[in-house]
């Protein structure tokens, strides 16, 4: 007993007391558990920076190496590839327009003009598709631009909305290759 | 019509996934629904009988899928519920476990070095 005494007197001389150091230790890491508790409880299911992905691909499945040339009237096919990070099930639909090369879009503004091809999906938070999209142009001319926007619908807006995600591929439409 | 009914179900299935709910397989019919809804609009000219069909197809599906996700938002309040009361229960037992060892911890701390240490000897 007198050696704990003396024990204990050494470590408080140096300025630690070790049973209140143990306490806390222990408390800190008991805060340190109930932080992680609430943490789990109140960030369950959320996402620090939602985003969506739209690519068009190309004949490997990757973005690039798109066709520069078809035949009017003659049927091509482009895989599209939609991912919901979203952190919720989103309702995504695609809108494939035509326009010219110097028709605009961009992050803020959609392309004005109607829609050959639409295409809808749901999707769950981290779940990708890949979806072919077969296509026939029938006007003859060069640098056509074939405009793919990502939209999203709202269920507070009851409404689509752009999610200012889009894609283009500039093609030359030549005559038709049938005689 | 069609089209109408998937966006409500949609809202369903939202607010069912934001309760907690399991919606993967609501998600499933959903794109099914989704995809009959296209080709019936697709063949709304050509082929109006069999676009009928298609869209009368994507309404069952559609209110199907707004059926189970009441059903699954409900249960996903249920156990939030339980998750809410478990994580009150944790909190408690941390806080009486803190102030435990604030009270005790030091007395315990003590005893527990006396007995590993009992065989000590002071030498003179």
């Amino acid at each position: 007993m007198e050696a704990l005494v003396r024990t204990a007197l050494r470590l408080e001389g140096q300025g630690l007391i070790p049973d209140r150091a143990v306490t806390a230790c222990a408390l800190g890491a008991i805060i340190i558990v109930g932080a992680i508790i609430s943490g789990q409880y109140f960030l369950a299911g959320t996402v620090p920076q939602p985003f969506s992905e739209l690519a068009v691909l190309g004949p490997n499945g990757k973005i690039g190496n798109y066709t520069s040339s078809v035949a009017a009237g003659q049927n091509f096919t482009l895989d599209l590839y939609v991912g919901n990070h979203e952190g919720q099930v989103t309702y995504y639909r695609v809108y494939v327009k035509l326009g010219n090369i110097s028709s605009v879009v961009d992050r803020n503004v959609s392309l004005s003009a109607p829609p050959i091809a639409v295409y809808d999906v749901f999707l769950k938070d981290n779940q990708t598709v890949v979806h072919p999209m077969t296509f026939q142009l029938s006007r003859v001319g060069a640098e056509q631009k074939l405009v793919f926007e990502l939209w999203t619908f709202s269920p507070v807006k009851d409404a689509f909305a752009y999610a200012h995600s889009w894609n283009q591929i500039i093609l030359n439409v030549t005559g038709s290759s049938q005689p | 019509m069609a089209q109408s009914l998937i966006q409500q179900a949609f809202r369903e299935v939202n607010q069912a996934e934001g309760a907690g709910g399991n919606v993967t397989s609501l998600v499933s019919s959903l794109n099914v629904a989704v995809a009959l809804s296209s080709e019936a609009d697709r063949l709304q000219n050509s082929n109006p009988g069999r676009a009928a069909q298609l869209s009368s197809q994507a309404e069952a599906i559609a209110t199907q899928v707004i059926a189970e996700a009441l059903t699954a938002r409900e249960a996903a309040t249920a156990s939030r519920q339980v998750a809410t009361e478990v994580y009150v229960v944790e909190l408690l037992a941390l806080a009486g476990a803190g102030a435990f060892v604030y009270r005790y911890g030091p007395r315990i701390l003590w005893r527990l070095w006396y007995e590993l240490h009992s065989d000590w000897r002071v030498r003179g």
